[in-house]
């Protein structure tokens, strides 16, 4: 037995030795258990019709809602949606990646980094941005008004118009996952085809594209996912016809109050959800990673090149291509900025708009001051900060070094640890809201504390991300010098402070960075929760999206922004881990 | 960066935030509520006296400043009236609102239902609120009126003027029937707006709902029909205001809307401009309507009940009521209030239409709202739908796609295996 041979320490041990850390470890379990796992089980238990009042098993709720041409035609047009942008993004993110991965050229890291930018978004920004660009009143809306006599697309109330959004948000995770796919092809395999004959569309076709199956899969599962469970853009565009299943659930939550029916739906859902990542899963046993090594192919710079015919026709067909899609996926962005400063509150000063959301003025239509609603907005972010950091680092601590130090839980806990903690990212925000409300609302303390709860959904959100950043820098610390240093006689805590916490301090920093920005931009859950005293950025761009005023909501996706830029910058220049799981 | 120092200022940063985050909890007033004497909530809709704009917080504020004791009134608007409803009824257990203005004869049975409102009988407009609009809207004081009127179609001359002569007889039925009429309307959620349930409600009172035992003006039982037939070409909006805008905006060719009898004299009365008018359905030759009475109620367990009682008061003296007709567009319910000439040349009175809710009655409304708009609901969701993109002539590449997709799992899965 390998416990043998390494350390004699036994659970006894650990206990006397690290109280501790086992005092932090059972906090964090505590949490999940509380707010998530009991939850989600009063979810099912309500989709099979126990509790509000009745107390028997039934499938009647599970039944009836399959027979419901409302539910029919959200899941059918929840995965007709999901796959038009995942057939689009692709389509044109492709190339985008392939541009990137094959070509040098200055300034290319600017455009890579541009090109990722809707990716890093919070979906409301993304929003506001389409409604700006191609609503009604929207600039590109009245320069084809100007131009064909007609708008270029009806945003509100049309697949088209939420497909649009869906594609243009994510083009981008499709470009830098294929990046990464094209770059890690073999030079050599292309060579020898080339010179059998291939022309180049033979090589791509026949060798490059299957030999990036894994990456092609992995992006169109993340865009898949990430459009079959949208939230904001659905909710504001698809009006009374067009729903996602996730905006039947929260319609049917918070407007309809029909619990039952919202339960039931967060089933259906879950189930879809975990069918799509199983059959993923287990269509690709052996799924490339998504980060793997990249650049063992030599690329293309312009310098030595002959100028000739055929070179500067395909470049320019490259730069016109990559322009295209680079205007298109920043649009949203220039709408946002370019308001911001055009429709001004005061119209001698050009950031009066930026000067009112930290000042004092009250908004009718959000019932609460702007700066009331920049102190919201970073007091839930800094609340997130701290449980996230607080409740992964013990389990990542415990779970992702310890355990293999001590070798005493065996892989499987260890790997049953991790999927519990991933776990509630399979779960849509909508879903861990409603379970937390099912679970706790009729207690004084969730009335009262309504902040509590939207902490701890955002918190849930985050948690995912958190724990695979620490755990994955965890795996890279040398157990010898803990050892060592155990040996010598330091403490569980020394051992810490000194050698553990120093090694991560950097990757602590990126996650708190990190899960800063998606309690910022998290909208779903937030707005389940939602009380107008505890509006925050996210809920108040919302609101005010269609606004007689856009110029204010503009500013504050601004800002939103920017700190999703300095943080996605934070987390490249920190760690090389790729964020997705 | 040395590890030293990074950790080091992972700790500052750290530590900022958490005293931040301290400093915050002392900031932040985690109550909306009013914790003061001098202080009022309330909750309303963003269109309330709105359009050229009445200041009513301003001038209750000033009212109570000459009677000796100050007030501050804090107004949190809504889109629409069943949002401020969702949300009293949302914080039922932590009421933040003091006065709720908005909520309809239609609304308030679910209000009462919910228990989010305590009855008041304001004292001093006794005999001036006619017994007539208290019977309609709530007898038990829940709420009391503040406006009425008709919902009504309300159309734009300019654009279908050729309608103006026929629109004196039309019939639901015309816009059953009538594809390119429907293809003019703009209809709002009744889930969320309260003139588009008002029109639903219009819908069921014509034609009726068997199934419920309610014949309606026609007997012809089946009110689903109308929305079936006609929802693939009506447009269907979520709020009020979203409608008005749509209404306005000249290429969305929408110039037909779910609005009220008097919102005609919107134009009339500030510009003599005359290019919209309001018309009913005719069924059976005569012109029927939905009735709406709009109320102010007192929310149950407010934190300022006394002077929600008298802001109450005031909004329903003629002190305020004057301004109703010429900034809310609507008939005051304050019998003392002179009404303007463009008013009475331009707006459709209840009087001159019948009055439909009595073919359903106030029980079952509070019986069955909740199951028509299921009903509705459903009905939406099952039409077929009118998409003006290019998506339609694509369709037959979406089944391409998908089959595609198909075979390359099979495929794959089929190789694997063989594998």
């Amino acid at each position: 037995m390998a416990s043998k041979i390494v350390g004699n320490k036994g659970v006894y041990d650990y206990l006397r030795g690290f109280r501790l850390s086992f005092l932090f470890l059972t906090i964090s379990f505590l949490f999940l258990l509380f707010a998530f796992f009991i939850p989600l089980a009063q979810v099912l238990l309500v989709a099979f019709g126990y509790g509000f009042g009745s107390y028997r098993f039934t499938f009647q709720y599970m039944v009836e809602i399959i027979a419901k041409r409302s539910f029919l035609e959200a899941v059918v047009f929840t995965f007709e949606q999901a796959l038009w942008t995942t057939g689009l993004s692709l389509i044109v993110g492709l190339p985008v990646g392939y541009f990137l991965a094959r070509y040098e050229f200055p300034g290319k890291g600017v455009i890579r980094d541009l090109l990722t930018l809707p990716f890093i978004l919070p979906s409301v920004v993304m929003l506001l941005g389409l409604i700006l660009a191609f609503g009604p009143d929207g600039f590109v809306t009245q320069a084809s008004r100007d131009v064909f006599g007609s708008p270029m697309i009806s945003l509100y109330g049309t697949k088209s118009g939420i497909i649009l959004a869906h594609t243009l948000y994510n083009i981008s995770v499709v470009i830098r996952i294929t990046e990464i796919g094209w770059g890690s092809l073999s030079q050599e395999e292309e060579q020898v085809a080339r010179t059998l004959g291939a022309s180049h569309s033979q090589f791509v076709l026949k060798i490059a594209l299957p030999n990036m199956k894994g990456y092609i899969r992995t992006a169109a599962l993340l865009v898949f996912l990430y459009s079959f469970n949208s939230f904001a853009i659905v909710l504001a565009l698809g009006e009374v016809r067009y729903k996602t299943i996730e905006v039947l659930i929260y319609e049917s939550a918070r407007v309809r109050f029909k619990f039952h029916q919202a339960a039931t739906l967060t089933f259906y859902q879950l189930i879809i959800n975990a069918t799509v990542i199983y059959g993923y899963l287990s269509l690709s046993p052996s799924a490339t990673p998504v980060s793997g090594e990249e650049g063992y192919y030599e690329k293309q710079t312009l310098r030595g090149l002959v100028p000739n015919y055929k070179l500067v026709i395909r470049l320019a067909t490259w730069s016109v291509y990559v322009s295209v899609v680079l205007f298109a996926s920043l649009l949203p962005i220039i709408a946002v900025l370019r308001t911001s400063v055009l429709i001004r509150v005061d119209q001698s000063d050009v950031f009066s708009n930026y000067k009112i959301l930290f000042s004092n003025r009250y908004d009718p239509l959000l019932g609460l001051s702007l700066g009331q609603v920049i102190r919201n907005t970073l007091f839930i972010a800094s609340g997130v900060v701290f449980l996230s950091i607080a409740l992964a680092l013990p389990i990542a601590r415990y779970f992702g070094f310890y355990s293999n130090i001590d070798r005493e839980t065996n892989e499987q806990a260890s790997r049953f640890v991790s999927l519990g903690i991933i776990l509630p990212m399979a779960t849509s925000p909508v879903s861990l809201s409603l379970g937390l409300i099912i679970a706790y609302q009729f207690s004084n303390f969730f009335e009262n504390n309504v902040v509590f709860w939207i902490i701890t959904a955002q918190t849930l959100v985050a948690l995912p991300f958190v724990y695979r950043l620490i755990s994955s820098r965890y795996e890279q610390l040398d157990p010898e010098t803990v050892r060592v240093a155990r040996t010598l006689g330091a403490s569980s805590f020394h051992v810490f402070k000194s050698i553990e916490f120093p090694f991560l301090a950097k990757t602590v920093m990126v996650a708190a960075v990190f899960s800063f920005a998606i309690s910022l931009g998290e909208f779903g859950a937030t707005y389940f929760f939602s009380r107008i005293e505890w509006t925050t950025l996210a809920i108040a761009v919302f609101k005010l999206k269609s606004a007689r005023q856009p110029g204010i909501p503009s500013a504050m996706a601004v800002i939103l922004i920017l700190i999703s830029f300095v943080s996605f910058r934070a987390i490249s220049i920190g760690e090389e881990t790729e964020l997705r799981v | 960066m040395k590890a030293k120092t990074i950790s080091s200022l992972v700790t500052i940063s750290l530590l900022i935030l958490a005293s931040f985050s301290l400093q915050s909890i002392h900031g932040t007033n985690t109550n909306l509520r009013a914790n003061a004497n001098d202080e009022i909530v309330i909750y309303t809709y963003d269109s309330l006296l709105a359009d050229p704009g009445y200041n009513f917080t301003g001038a209750f504020e000033e009212y109570m400043a000459n009677k000796g004791s100050p007030v501050s009134v804090k107004l949190v608007l809504f889109e629409d009236a069943n949002t401020i409803l969702t949300r009293l009824i949302l914080e039922k257990d932590n009421p933040q609102a003091d006065v709720v203005i908005g909520l309809d004869n239609v609304l308030v049975h679910r209000a009462k239902a919910e228990g989010v409102l305590e009855p008041y009988i304001s004292q001093n407009v006794q005999g001036e609120i006619p017994s007539e609009l208290i019977t309609n809207l709530d007898p038990d004081h829940y709420l009391q009126p503040y406006d009425f009127g008709i919902i009504s179609f309300w159309a734009d001359k300019n654009r279908v003027g050729y309608l103006l002569d026929d629109s004196q007889s039309i019939t639901l039925d015309d816009f059953r029937d009538n594809s390119t009429l429907a293809s003019l309307l703009i209809v709002e959620n009744p889930v969320f707006s309260s003139p588009g349930l008002g029109f639903l409600l219009w819908t069921i009172a014509v034609y009726g709902d068997e199934d419920k035992g309610i014949s309606g003006v026609l007997g012809q039982g089946d009110w689903k029909e109308w929305w079936k037939e006609t929802a693939p070409y009506l447009r269907i909006v979520k709020s009020w205001g979203d409608a008005i805008d749509e209404f306005f905006a000249e290429e969305a060719n929408r110039p037909i809307m779910i609005s009220y009898g008097t919102s005609p004299s919107y134009g009339y009365c500030q510009w003599q401009d005359n290019s919209t008018w309001a018309f009913v359905s005719h069924e059976n030759n005569r012109a029927y309507a939905w009735y709406q009475v709009e109320g102010i109620g007192l929310v149950k367990g407010a934190s300022n009940p006394n002077m929600a009682k008298e802001f109450i008061d005031w909004f329903l003296s003629e002190d305020l009521q004057q301004h109703i007709p010429e900034n809310q567009w609507m008939y005051p319910a304050n019998s003392n209030v002179t009404l303007p000439q463009c008013f009475l040349e331009s707006a459709l009175h209840p009087n001159n239409v019948t009055i439909l809710n009595s073919y359903i009655g106030n029980e079952a409304i509070s019986q069955y709202l909740d199951t028509w708009l299921d009903e509705w609901e459903e009905v939406i969701a099952g039409v077929g739908k009118q998409e003006d993109s290019i998506l339609p002539v694509l369709s037959s590449w979406e089944v391409a796609i998908v089959l595609g997709l198909v075979a390359f799992v099979t495929q794959d899965l089929i190789r694997r295996r063989r594998e």
